[in-house]
């Protein structure tokens, strides 16, 4: 194996206009990614992702700094651009091959695999001037993904197909990876990042907030949104429909329905559920949020090892917390089932279940933790 | 382009004929006669000007040269010309998605060049035509050198195009100035009237006006050039398209990235 990073970005600084009104979209930004490495890009808007993406593709200049990228780069930047809007889908295959230098028999070849994989049907031998958001996000990432690049490059664009196409994606970009492909994608999709990525970048005010392992960077993004916001990401629900959340009971253990809980009892929380077609090994979990939004606790299936099953009917999930640690409060409950990568949602409603605490205790916090106080006299010095 | 494919023009050339065409289809597209509108409407117009200049104003040409052979072989190079570098003063405004796209701008310039030169040609084949027609013998050189012209006028517009669509990007007073000049220079050159109708300082002028050169060389068939009128001509027309190739290539290397910032 090369020693030779994919991709380096070392110093990167951009910035826009000149004298007093300049604008620094980026500053001071260096990474290196390995060979089939994977960086998520998360940041609020204006955060810099974008002009980080432009520069590591060499669409824009730097103002300082180098980026250093072994061999080409595929991209997928933004929806419909690069697209001749007259040209019919397999055409503007064509085109995107032969401008990445693909010879005339390797672009046929690729716009045939593009239009497989984006299934886009006769739409494909239509202009793209026809094509909705979705369609050109379909064919933008096919043509893209499909150009063999060592290095592909994704900005947010994800998120505009729906459920079935995202998942077909995912499941292509995290091929891509095993087979050495290094990505780099922004997004809001922090579950989907989790998943595909195994380094993340946090730029804020186009300076690096956080690098490093994925989960340490977005554990430290979530909380960041959180407390910008005041609250957690808000109640609802969504999800690709593979099962349907037939109802959710928080009990207590005699099976009770219950709103009202004490530290210290037992919380059940029954969901009934129905799976749309044969699911197998998905995840079903169970969060409890604090009503600011804090989030306190979200065990899963995955994490405790029981996977491993097909699930075709309808089914009951009961989720038990002996000893209910929380202190007094308004609590939500949150119930999501997911597929078994943990990366796209079948069904989530999330926070839509309240209840409230009781606690005689005068803890200060969020949970009562088991423990102990000792006082020992120290020797005298 | 991949390491080891070496080729003389820029891989986007290739994707140049089939922008092209469907750029020519869309303009005519849900017309009765589609594609032959291309020939038609030129051709039309053409008419229109030999019979109001030169049978109701009873307008001369030159050399017995029908005036409307003289708009054809003049007027048709010229708006081809104005179509492309007007069409490249708003390209980048109008497809600000090049911004983040790998699509090269010079594959954008190169196809409103082409699909403007479709006049030009439509101006150069009527040339030809009434040669033929009429049994006019200009010899080899009369014959070749139109077609001459032709490229030679793609190549300059090219370059007046690469340099255009960035700095009018940066500096967009150059648009309004820009038609204001190409107006000025449609009378300064010899379009609507044959250039022996010029005298004193608008011979001059015309003299100085690489574009007269080069309808010159569009109009060899019809209107022979010899000797050093020839060679002068060619050299004009050839320096100044090489020129503005040069020129429109340094400029639009050092302001296409400041213009693509700011888009």
């Amino acid at each position: 194996m090369s020693d030779r990073p994919a991709l380096a970005a070392r110093g990167l600084c951009k910035r826009f206009g000149n004298g007093p009104s300049a604008v620094v979209a980026l500053d001071d930004v260096s990474f290196e990614l390995e060979p089939g490495a994977a960086i998520g890009i998360v940041g609020e808007n204006g955060s810099g992702k974008s002009t980080l993406l432009d520069l590591l593709l060499g669409m824009t200049r730097p103002s300082a700094g180098t980026v250093e990228v072994a061999g080409p780069v595929s991209a997928l930047l933004e929806l419909g651009a690069g697209f001749f809007h007259e040209l019919s889908g397999r055409q503007n295959a064509v085109q995107m091959a032969l401008l990445s230098g693909k010879s005339s028999a390797e672009a046929k070849a690729l716009a045939d695999r593009a239009g497989d994989f984006a299934e886009l049907g006769a739409f494909f031998e239509r202009p793209v001037r026809t094509y909705s958001a979705g369609m050109l996000m379909r064919l933008g990432f096919a043509v893209a993904s499909s150009l063999a690049a060592p290095v592909m490059v994704v900005d947010e664009v994800l998120a505009v197909g729906d459920g079935y196409f995202q998942r077909k994606c995912i499941d292509r970009l995290l091929q891509m990876r095993s087979g050495r492909v290094t990505l780099v994608v922004a997004a809001h999709d922090l579950h989907a990042l989790r998943s595909l990525c195994d380094r993340a970048l946090w730029l804020r005010e186009g300076r690096v907030a956080a690098l490093g392992p994925v989960d340490d960077v977005l554990d430290g993004y979530e909380q960041h949104l959180r407390r910008r916001s005041g609250a957690g990401t808000a109640p609802g629900r969504s999800g690709t429909g593979e099962v349907v959340i037939l109802s959710v009971r928080l009990t207590d253990g005699q099976g009770r329905e219950r709103a009202e809980f004490c530290t210290g009892e037992t919380l059940r929380v029954e969901v009934d559920f129905e799976t749309r077609q044969p699911l197998d090994s998905p995840v079903m979990g169970v969060a409890l949020f604090r009503d600011d939004g804090v989030y306190c606790y979200g065990p899963n299936t995955l994490f405790d090892g029981q996977l491993g099953k097909v699930y075709d009917g309808r089914y009951r999930l009961t989720a038990e917390f002996d000893e209910l640690p929380l202190l007094g409060g308004r609590y939500e409950a949150s119930v999501a089932f997911y597929d078994s990568s943990h990366v796209y949602a079948y069904a989530w409603h999330h926070r839509l279940y309240p209840l409230r605490v009781r606690s005689d205790r005068k803890d200060h916090g969020l949970v009562w933790l088991r423990h102990r106080f000792e006082v020992r006299e120290l020797d005298p010095p | 382009m991949p390491a080891g494919r070496m080729t003389l023009f820029p891989s986007w050339v290739r994707s140049l004929a089939p922008l092209v065409g469907a750029d020519l289809r869309r303009r005519y597209a849900g017309s009765l006669l589609g594609g032959a509108w291309a020939v038609l409407a030129p051709v039309l117009e053409a008419a229109t000007y030999g019979v109001v200049f030169g049978w109701v104003l009873g307008a001369s040409a030159s050399r017995g040269l029908p005036y409307a052979v003289l708009i054809a072989s003049g007027l048709f190079p010229w708006i081809a010309f104005r179509e492309a570098v007007e069409g490249c003063a708003t390209l980048l405004p109008d497809n600000r998605w090049i911004r983040r796209s790998r699509v090269p701008l010079d594959l954008l310039v190169a196809k409103l060049v082409v699909t403007a030169s479709v006049r030009a040609a439509i101006g150069l084949l009527v040339v030809l035509g009434f040669a033929l027609a009429t049994g006019r013998r200009p010899g080899a050189a009369g014959w070749l050198l139109p077609p001459v012209a032709f490229v030679l006028q793609a190549i300059g517009t090219f370059g007046v195009g690469r340099l255009v669509a960035p700095v009018a990007a940066l500096a967009p007073d150059l648009r309004p100035t820009l038609v204001s000049a190409l107006t000025l220079l449609t009378f300064a050159s010899p379009i609507l009237y044959p250039e022996s109708a010029a005298r004193g300082w608008l011979r001059t002028v015309l003299l100085c006006n690489p574009f007269t050169h080069l309808l010159r060389l569009y109009r060899t068939p019809a209107e022979p050039l010899a000797g050093a009128g020839l060679l002068g001509s060619l050299a004009v027309a050839t320096s100044a398209a090489l020129a503005m190739a040069a020129l429109g290539g340094w400029v639009r290397e050092r302001a296409w990235w400041r213009a693509r910032d700011l888009l």
